[in-house]
């Protein structure tokens, strides 16, 4: 019951969270600093999701301690920037950690 | 619905949405199996309820997280708690796409945010200003229900199948490098790298707080900093 309870509230928790704007508050004028501030949720939420995930417990630090996930990261990276293309970058990003992580270099 | 949208114009923006979506889901395979194994290996949480979690929450970090916090014998309120928190950044989706759906019929309001996950965000917050209410409504709807549908696919295999990703692949790598894309992609003007830079290393310096606060603030800490640079640059270019 405990389990069920807790992904009911945390359900309903999301939903009226991802409602808040476009269901109740959307049709209010945002004031012009928030407005412009919601033109980079994309970039800012994106970035606070990769980062942690690819420095890993090492955090900052891991910019002068590179692993196969920092190396693999900077060169899909590199790939979208060139290509634009999202397949792509995720197969040559894959394919690059494993290389990586395989050639030993990394302990 | 008018005569200007009709059926045809429907279905192209319902294809439409399911093409955008396709290649940014396919990471999230891995990912869906894999929570569908922790269902099964949870015995706190009971098959049934946690499987019922991919449509009850629909957000397959926050149920990871509430799954991870039950099985360690929280309560109700902790797990939730958590939940909500690693989900809170979906107001911010929300309220960014919200001036943009303003026309959007009423039935939409309640059933678009439904499916509003990270992935749909990122396709349909690049659509051009000129876009109809009409055209973003079945975009939306479409790119939705096909993740949705796809969602409960991974995670019932996972949950009856086990495991059967070697953990030595890394595939758990593939959403991050998602990610990594799609911010490369959204890096458009010097506004957006600001947003990215602070909202990156803010996320990083608050790795270590509970139920992934660090992402939340780097999210509002990214976004506001995005939105004084444009500030900045409009305001050089006045004078």
């Amino acid at each position: 019951m405990t389990a069920w309870l807790a992904f009911i509230l945390g359900g309903l928790g999301t939903y009226l969270m991802r409602f808040s704007f476009i269901g109740i508050l959307g049709d209010r004028r945002m004031p012009i600093p928030v407005a412009r501030a919601l033109n980079y949720v994309g970039p800012a939420v994106f970035a606070a999701i990769v980062l942690p995930a690819v420095f890993g417990d090492a955090g900052v630090a891991r910019l002068w301690t590179p692993d196969p996930r920092l190396l693999a990261s900077l060169v899909a990276g590199y790939v979208t920037w060139r290509t634009k293309n999202i397949p792509l970058m995720l197969v040559i990003g894959m394919v690059a950690l494993w290389l990586l992580q395989w050639s030993g270099w990394f302990g | 619905m008018e005569a200007t949208f009709d059926r045809p114009a429907r279905r192209r923006a319902i294809l439409d949405g399911i093409r955008a979506i396709t290649p940014l889901i396919v990471p999230g395979i891995p990912f869906g199996l894999v929570l569908g194994v922790l269902i099964a290996d949870s015995d706190l949480v009971g098959n049934l309820a946690g499987w019922a979690s991919s449509w009850i929450v629909f957000a397959g970090s926050a149920q990871f997280a509430g799954i991870l916090v039950l099985q360690a014998g929280g309560g109700v309120a902790i797990a939730a708690t958590t939940m909500i928190v690693v989900n809170a950044r979906h107001v911010m989706y929300s309220a960014a796409l919200a001036t943009r759906y303003r026309e959007t019929p009423r039935w939409f309001k309640f059933a678009g945010p439904y499916v509003l996950v990270d992935q749909l965000f990122a396709v349909a917050d690049p659509l051009p200003a000129e876009t109809t209410p009409e055209y973003r409504t079945w975009f939306h709807m479409g790119a939705g229900v096909f993740t949705w549908l796809l969602w409960q696919i991974w995670v019932t295999i996972g949950v009856l199948a086990g495991n059967v990703i070697p953990a030595d692949w890394s595939l758990d790598f593939a959403v991050p490098l998602l990610f990594l894309g799609l911010l490369v992609l959204g890096l458009r003007n010097r506004p957006a790298i600001v947003a990215g830079l602070v909202g990156g290393f803010v996320a990083v310096a608050g790795d270590a707080l509970p139920s992934r606060l660090g992402l939340l603030l780097g999210g509002l800490g990214g976004m506001a900093a995005g939105g004084l640079a444009q500030w900045l640059l409009e305001r050089r270019e006045e004078r």
